[in-house]
């Protein structure tokens, strides 16, 4: 559904990505992990269609990912980022409309507020709606976005096909449970056949939801296997430089792994 | 908690204050146009309007009065106070802050040098550009001035996608003072006709609308407020951020070159009907973000009939405070103006607890 081929991106002289290729079918959850700096955000813009890749090239469903309109493709992926500012003082309520805005589709007003109101609800905000969104806590204004996010995205397939949700650290801010209630939205998206990739730093959390993982260090791929051969390996060690101890879960379920206690 | 339905939607509430909005700009207007030397009660205004122009009906001098000069300028005020709103609204939507005003980003000032080069100018060096374009040289040169501060402030603002606020008003200051040294150059030179025509372009003033000149600034500023609401979605999409709304589906560059055409014909025009009128654009978008809802969809053209109203308001007073002198009305409006914005400023620093 997705194809990178030698893709390459610069800033100024240095060269902050690639050259990446790798493949991602639809019906997965990737989870990208890497140190601060490793061009994960940066990958996730060129899969977002937001930043143009200088070298090699971006298909989505079988197409240049360039040759697709705004429009187009806010009908067919969703991005939360990694840092969101509001700058005027909208409700929750408007902020989670404005998933409707981008790319209209054929609902009622009334519609659209009930799916407002039920996704305020799936991401724990039940009641919010009214609130100034420059007002939330870091967590629930995470979550509001997401509530956005998940609006445009709407249902995993349509008749064009399956569609793209791409997350930077959409947990950053949560609590335990809240970590684990996102993810598992982002996973039953993918179980439904739409294609998830999400950054993350929790190395465990990231296990314990993606069916493969891709490892990043210095704009390249370090690592791209499933969560049990990753977390077994050495090469999470190296790229994080730091030494890991391994509690196994037994056969066939990645282990929990954490820095040795200095 | 923001005021509104209990689920956060403020739309239904933003509808009714338009429409309220709408009567008070038809009020004010009224009463606008009774005002002044040989005043007329607002039925008596109804009943002339209604009369039509060079009744038998009625009084000749009071038809004239009516239909000859306060109506004309009765529009230009609401035309020129819907523009700044609207341009204002713009700018704090592009720029992403609340602070952003056409005539403290430096807009309106390059707009006036453009306006006082034709008038030093006109007839000398830029005769062959000014005299075949007649009463339309003001308002495109206005229009030309603000187009080149807006376009140069936003580049010299914006990096890599960003736009630092502090960059802005600090350059929007310097090319505001470089557009008045330069103005000033042009008053050096300018003879004692010249200099007139150039302290009402500072000041700012009604005075002297006729329905020419409507004619020949009007179109463009009705243009821009009659187009905004084209801009709503896109602006409240950018509120998040550039990448965010290239996310949710907006043709970022193409929307940011429409507003910055949006804007300086708004202000060009304006400036060249009536020269600087500051704070406008500034006081009516802050004020219904305040007290009704932020949704550009609302905001627009909420700030036109907001702006159109507070702009007939001032000149009214502007007519009457020194009668049978006339104050212009950009005195009114800064003196308004200034201590609101100081007190925004002052509110903001408390939230920030700084
Ligand atoms: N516009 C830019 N100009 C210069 N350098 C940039 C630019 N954007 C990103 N970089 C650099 O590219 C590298 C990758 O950045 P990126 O944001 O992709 O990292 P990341 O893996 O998401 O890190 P984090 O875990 O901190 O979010 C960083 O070293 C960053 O400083
Ligand atoms: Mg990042």
């Amino acid at each position: 559904m997705l194809e990178l081929d030698a893709v390459e991106v610069l800033a100024g002289e240095r060269r902050i990505l690639g050259p990446v290729s790798f493949g991602l079918p639809a019906g997965g959850l990737v989870a990208i992990v890497g140190p601060n700096g490793a061009g994960k955000s940066t990958l996730l813009k060129v899969l977002a269609g937001e930043t143009p890749p200088m070298g090699g090239e971006v298909r989505f469903q079988g197409e240049d990912m360039a040759a697709f309109s705004a429009s187009r493709l806010a009908r067919r992926r969703a991005v939360l980022s990694q840092s969101l500012e509001v700058a005027f003082p909208f409700t929750v309520f408007e902020v989670v409309s404005l998933g409707f805005d981008g790319a209209p589709r054929a609902l009622t007003a009334g519609q659209k507020a009930a799916r407002i109101e039920a996704m305020l609800e799936r991401v724990d905000l039940a009641g919010f709606g009214s609130r100034n969104v420059q007002t939330l806590s870091g967590g629930e204004r995470q979550r509001a976005h997401l509530a956005r996010v998940l609006c445009q995205i709407g249902e995993a397939v349509d008749e064009e096909g399956p569609k793209l949700l791409l997350l930077d650290e959409p947990v950053s801010s949560l609590d335990i449970r809240h970590q684990v209630d996102t993810l598992r939205m982002a996973r039953d998206f993918a179980r439904e056949g739409g294609l998830v990739v999400v950054v993350l730093h929790d190395l465990n959390l990231a296990a314990s939801f993606a069916d493969r993982m891709i490892l990043m260090r210095n704009g390249r791929i370090a690592e791209d296997c499933d969560p049990a051969a990753l977390l077994n390996g050495q090469t999470v060690d190296e790229v994080f430089a730091i030494a890991m101890t391994r509690i196994d879960r037994g056969p066939g379920r990645p282990p929990v792994v954490m820095p040795h206690a200095v | 908690m923001l005021r509104g339905a209990a689920n956060g939607d403020r739309a239904a509430a933003e509808r009714m204050t338009l429409a309220v909005l709408a009567g008070l700009l038809l009020l004010v207007a009224v009463v606008a146009i009774g005002v002044g030397p040989s005043g007329l009660s607002p039925d008596r205004v109804v009943a002339l309007l209604a009369a039509g122009p060079g009744t038998d009906r009625f009084p000749v001098s009071e038809s004239i009065i009516v239909w000859q000069i306060r109506l004309p300028r009765v529009l230009m005020g609401a035309i020129i106070g819907a523009a700044l709103a609207v341009a204002g609204a713009t700018l704090q939507g592009l720029f992403r802050n609340p602070l952003a005003d056409p005539g403290l980003v430096g807009v309106s000032p390059g707009a006036a040098l453009a306006a006082v080069a034709v008038i030093v100018l006109g007839n000398g060096i830029l005769a062959p550009l000014v005299q075949p374009l007649g009463i339309f040289a003001l308002p495109i040169a206005a229009f030309v001035g603000a187009l080149l501060s807006t376009f140069l402030l936003y580049t010299i603002a914006t990096r890599g996608g960003r736009t630092s606020v502090a960059t802005l008003l600090l350059a929007g200051i310097a090319l505001g003072a470089f557009s008045g040294a330069i103005t000033g150059f042009f008053l050096f030179l300018s003879d004692d006709d010249q200099l007139r025509d150039i302290t009402f372009w500072t000041l700012g003033g009604l005075g002297g609308t006729t329905w020419l000149k409507l004619f020949a600034c009007g179109p463009i500023m009705l243009a821009a407020v009659l187009a905004s609401p084209v801009l709503a979605r896109g602006l409240n999409a950018l509120t998040l951020g550039e990448s965010e709304a290239f996310h949710l589906g907006l043709e970022v560059q193409r929307m940011k070159t429409l507003a910055i055409v949006l804007v300086a014909g708004a202000v060009g025009a304006s400036v060249a009907a009536a020269g600087i009128i500051g704070f406008v654009g500034i006081i009516v978008p802050h004020l219904l973000r305040l007290a009704v809802g932020a949704d550009h969809r609302f905001l627009l053209p909420g700030s036109a009939l907001l702006g159109a109203a507070l702009l007939v308001l001032a000149d009214a007073l502007a007519r009457t405070v020194a009668a049978p002198a006339e104050l212009p009305i950009g005195i009114i409006t800064a003196a308004i103006g200034a201590p609101f914005f100081l007190w925004l400023l002052l509110r903001r620093r408390g939230l920030l607890g700084v």
